[in-house]
C-alpha cells in the first residue's frame, strides 16, 4: 500500500532509516557514542527511536494519509474496505496512533477555509477506525482497542476551531456519541480482579465520576463530559438529552455488576437490609451498595418521565426505561402502562423491549399466560432472540400442557440454530445509541459531501 | 474451615435428604410409570433391593410398585459446555476438546449424545443422535469473548438441553461443564430452577476451578458470565442431580454414568390420581435411613 505524503511536509527523522538495518544501527550507535562518549546511552536512545515505531511505517497496512485523502474525496466505501483488510486489531491500533500523530498536519495542509471541514473528515476517520477496532475484537488479540487514541485527540483539534453548530457538527456529535457507546461494549474498568464499573464510558460521557483508568480520555471532554459539551452546543437535541439520562441511570442505579441485583423483590430487599445491618465485609458492602442503588431507581424514572413529557420524539424509549426501573424497584404493576405506550413505537428495537419487559412485568405479577403471550409477540418482532426465547421457554416448561413443552423445545432449538444470531435489544439496553451507529455515520458521511 | 463446613453439609444432606429424596422417572403409556432411583450408602450403590424395600408416592398418593429391576436403560446424554474464552483461556480450549472426546468415549453404542456450547451464542454442535460403535467426534468451536452479560446464554443452553423430549424407553442426563466462580447473587435466574423442576432430565453440574490468568484481557470481560453457581446448583438439585466441584471433568462424568447405570428401575401403575398434569414423586427406602436416594422430583403426565 502506497503511503501518501503530501509535498511540503517534512519527511521522517533520519534515524528512522535505521529501523530495519541492524548493521546501520550499530554504526550510528558508534558515531553517536563517539560524540557523547557514553556508548550505552547512545545505544539505548537509538534503539528506542528505532523500535519505537513511527507513523509512516505501514508494513502492509493502508497509510493514514491516503485514507484521509480518500475520505475527503467522498470515497468512504474504500476507506471502510481498507480498514476491513487490516489483518488484526494491532494493525488497526497502529493506524489509530498514526492518525493521532498526523491528523493535525493533514488538516493544516489545506487552505484555511477548508480546515474546519477537514477536521471533521479526520474526526469521521477516527470514528471509522474506532468502530473497526470494536468490531475486530477477538480473544486472540490484545486489547489495545480498549484505548482509542485518535478520537480524543481529533475531538480536541475540532474544538480548537469553534464555529456555529452546523449540520456537519451535529452529525459528528451524534456519530461520536454512538461510537463511544459502542466502545462501551468492550471497555471495562477493573481494580484487581473486580470489575468496578459496569459501563465505564457513561462516566466519560457525563464527566462523572472521575475514573482513574479513563482519566486521560476523560480530560478531553472536561468536567461536564462529552454530553455536557454536546448539549451546550445542541441544547434541543432529544437524543443527547436521552443519552444524558440513560448515563445517569447506568451510573446511579447500578453497582459493580458482580454484586448487583436486577430486580428488588420484597424478599430480596428484606435479605439485603438484614445483610446491611448485620453482615460483614464484602457482603455488607454489597448490600449497602445495592440498597443505595435501589433508592435511586424511582428518582431516575422521574427524570425519564420529565424527558418523555418534554420530548415526544424519545417518549417511547423513555417509557421503556421507566418500565424497567419500575420492574427493578419491585413495582411491575407500574411498568405496564408505559410499556403499552412504547409498544406502539415505529422503532423495532423499542417495540421488542416493550414486549419483552411486558413479559417480565406480567411474569413477576404471576400472570403467566399473558407473560407468555408478550414474549411470543416479542419474538414476532425479532425472531430467535435469546432474551425472550429463554424466558418464554422457562414459562412454557412450567405449563401442564404437552404442546407448551413441545413449543419450548422448538423455540430454544430454533434460537440455537439461528445464523446469523439476531441482535438482541436486551443485550443493547445499556449501550444507548450504539445501535444507531450506522445511521449516524451515514448522516455524517452525507453531511461531509455537501 | 471450608472443608469442615462442606463435610457438615454433606452429613446433613445425607441425613435429612435420604428419607424423602425424589426419584428419576420415565414413563411408558398412559397409566404405567417407570421411575429410576439410585440408592447410595456414602458413595457406594446399595445392591439387592426388592419391591418391598421401596415406598413410592405419586402426587401424595401411595402407589403399588409392580416391579424393581436393575436393567441398564439406554441414555440420552446432553453435554453443555461453557466455551467462552474467559472460562477456558487459549490452553483450556484444547483441553476441553480432548476432554469432550473422552466423555463421548464413555458412552455405550445404544446411548445417544447431544452437545451444546455457549459463549456469545448458544450453539447445538451435535443434535441428539446415536453414539454407535465408533467414537463420535465432537467438533467444538473456538472460544470467544463475551462482551455482554451472558446469564441468558447459560440459562438458554441449559433450558435447551432440559427441554429435549425423551422417549419412554430412555433416560435423559444433562451435564453442564462450567467455571466455578463464587459470589452468586442472581435472582433473575430463579426461573431456571423452576423450569428444571418440570424437566424429564437429570441435571448434573461440573464446576471446574476458575482459570486465573494474569492476562489483562481476562479482567476485561464480564465476570458475571461465570457467576452462575447458585442458579445452576439449584437447578441441578431441582432435578435430583448435584454439583461436582472438580477439575477432573472426565472423572466426574464417569461418576454420573456409574451412578445412573447402577440405579433401580421401579415400575408402577398409576392409581388414585389423574394422569394429566404434573406429578410429584417421592421414593423412600425405609430400611435404609442413612441412604441417599438421588433422582428428580416428578414428571409430566399425559
Amino acid at each position: 500500500m502506497h503511503v501518501g505524503k503530501p509535498a511540503g511536509l517534512p519527511g521522517p527523522p533520519a534515524v528512522i532509516a535505521l529501523t530495519s538495518d541492524d548493521h546501520g544501527l550499530r554504526r550510528w550507535s558508534r558515531l553517536f557514542a563517539r560524540w557523547t562518549e557514553r556508548r550505552w546511552i547512545a545505544t539505548f536512545l537509538i534503539t528506542c527511536l528505532a523500535f519505537g515505531g513511527t507513523p509512516s511505517r505501514t508494513q502492509g497496512r493502508p497509510g493514514i494519509w491516503s485514507l484521509l485523502d480518500l475520505y475527503d474525496r467522498g470515497d468512504h466505501a474504500s476507506v471502510v474496505r481498507q480498514l476491513n483488510t487490516v489483518e488484526d486489531s494491532a494493525g488497526l491500533s497502529r493506524l489509530d496512533v498514526e492518525l493521532r500523530g498526523r491528523a493535525k498536519a493533514w488538516i493544516d495542509s489545506a487552505d484555511a477555509p477548508a480546515r474546519r471541514r477537514r477536521a471533521f473528515v479526520a474526526g469521521a476517520v477516527a470514528l471509522e477506525l474506532t468502530h473497526a477496532l470494536v468490531e475486530r475484537e477477538s480473544w486472540a488479540d490484545d486489547l489495545r482497542s480498549a484505548n482509542p487514541s485518535a478520537l480524543p485527540h481529533v475531538t480536541r483539534v475540532i474544538a480548537e476551531r469553534p464555529a456555529v453548530g452546523d449540520t456537519v457538527e451535529h452529525a459528528w456529535t451524534l456519530a461520536q456519541l454512538a461510537t463511544w457507546q459502542e466502545w462501551n461494549r468492550s471497555a471495562r474498568v477493573v481494580a484487581g480482579d473486580l470489575w468496578i464499573t459496569p459501563e465505564p464510558v457513561w462516566a466519560l460521557l457525563l464527566g462523572q465520576p472521575p475514573l482513574f483508568q479513563l482519566s486521560k480520555t476523560q480530560l478531553t471532554f472536561g468536567r461536564t463530559g462529552f454530553l455536557g459539551e454536546a448539549i451546550a452546543r445542541f441544547p434541543a437535541d432529544a437524543r443527547l438529552l436521552l443519552a444524558a439520562v440513560e448515563g445517569r441511570e447506568s451510573i446511579e442505579t447500578r453497582c459493580a455488576i458482580e454484586y448487583c441485583r436486577d430486580e428488588m423483590t420484597p424478599s430480596v430487599l428484606e435479605h439485603l437490609r438484614a445483610e446491611a445491618k448485620d453482615g460483614r465485609g464484602r457482603r455488607r458492602d454489597m448490600a449497602v451498595a445495592n440498597l443505595a442503588a435501589f433508592e435511586r431507581l424511582l428518582p431516575t424514572a422521574v427524570r425519564f418521565a420529565a424527558l418523555a413529557d418534554a420530548h415526544p420524539e424519545v417518549r417511547a424509549e423513555a417509557n421503556v426505561h421507566i418500565a424497567y426501573l419500575a420492574i427493578r424497584a419491585g413495582r411491575p404493576d407500574a411498568a405496564l402502562a408505559p410499556l403499552a405506550t412504547a409498544a406502539g413505537s415505529d422503532d423495532q428495537y423499542v417495540r421488542y423491549l416493550a414486549e419483552y419487559f411486558t413479559g417480565r412485568a406480567l411474569g413477576a405479577l404471576g400472570r403467566r399466560p399473558e407473560a407468555i403471550a408478550a414474549y411470543r409477540r416479542a419474538l414476532l418482532i425479532i425472531p430467535n432472540t435469546p432474551s425472550a426465547t429463554t424466558l418464554l421457554a422457562a414459562l412454557l416448561l412450567l405449563s401442564d400442557k404437552a404442546d407448551d413443552r413441545v413449543e419450548a423445545s422448538r423455540v430454544l432449538l430454533a434460537s440455537a440454530a439461528a445464523s446469523p444470531s439476531p441482535l438482541d435489544p436486551w443485550d443493547l439496553y445499556w449501550y444507548g445509541d450504539a445501535r444507531l451507529w450506522p445511521v449516524y455515520m451515514e448522516r455524517l458521511r452525507e453531511a461531509l459531501k455537501q | 474451615m471450608r472443608t469442615l463446613i462442606g463435610g457438615l453439609m454433606l452429613c446433613l444432606s445425607t441425613a435429612v435428604g435420604s428419607p424423602q429424596s425424589p426419584a428419576q422417572i420415565f414413563r411408558s403409556g398412559v397409566q404405567t410409570v417407570f421411575v429410576d432411583a439410585s440408592v447410595l450408602r456414602g458413595r457406594s450403590p446399595v445392591d439387592n433391593l426388592a419391591v418391598a424395600d421401596f415406598n413410592l408416592s405419586d402426587n401424595g398418593f401411595p402407589q403399588r410398585i409392580d416391579s424393581v429391576s436393575g436393567v441398564a436403560i439406554p441414555l440420552d446424554v446432553s453435554l453443555v459446555f461453557d466455551a467462552s474464552w474467559y472460562t477456558l483461556g487459549p490452553v483450556g480450549a484444547d483441553e476441553l476438546r480432548r476432554n469432550a472426546q473422552q466423555l463421548a468415549a464413555l458412552l455405550q453404542a445404544d446411548d445417544r449424545l447431544a452437545v451444546l456450547t455457549f459463549a456469545l451464542d448458544v450453539e447445538e454442535t451435535r443434535a441428539m443422535s446415536a453414539v454407535g460403535p465408533q467414537r463420535p467426534v465432537i467438533a467444538l468451536t473456538n472460544p470467544t469473548t463475551s462482551k455482554i452479560d451472558r446469564r441468558f446464554r447459560v440459562a438458554q443452553a441449559l433450558l435447551t438441553a432440559l427441554a429435549h423430549p425423551v422417549s419412554s424407553d430412555r433416560r435423559h442426563v444433562v451435564v453442564l461443564f462450567a467455571a466455578g466462580r463464587g459470589e452468586p447473587e442472581l435472582p433473575s435466574l430463579e426461573f431456571l430452577a423452576s423450569a428444571a423442576t418440570r424437566s424429564d432430565a437429570l441435571l448434573h453440574v461440573v464446576l471446574t476451578p476458575e482459570r486465573r490468568t494474569f492476562d489483562r484481557r481476562a479482567l476485561l470481560v464480564n465476570p458475571s458470565e461465570v457467576v452462575i453457581r447458585e442458579a445452576v446448583s439449584r437447578a441441578a438439585e431441582a432435578t435430583g442431580g448435584k454439583v461436582h466441584l472438580t477439575g477432573d471433568i472426565v472423572g466426574a462424568f464417569q461418576g454420573v454414568l456409574k451412578e445412573f447405570r447402577s440405579s433401580y428401575v421401579l415400575r408402577y401403575t398409576l392409581e388414585g390420581v389423574p394422569s394429566a398434569g404434573w406429578h410429584d414423586i417421592v421414593v423412600k427406602v425405609p430400611s435404609c435411613q442413612t441412604c441417599t436416594i438421588r433422582a428428580r422430583r416428578g414428571y409430566m403426565g399425559r
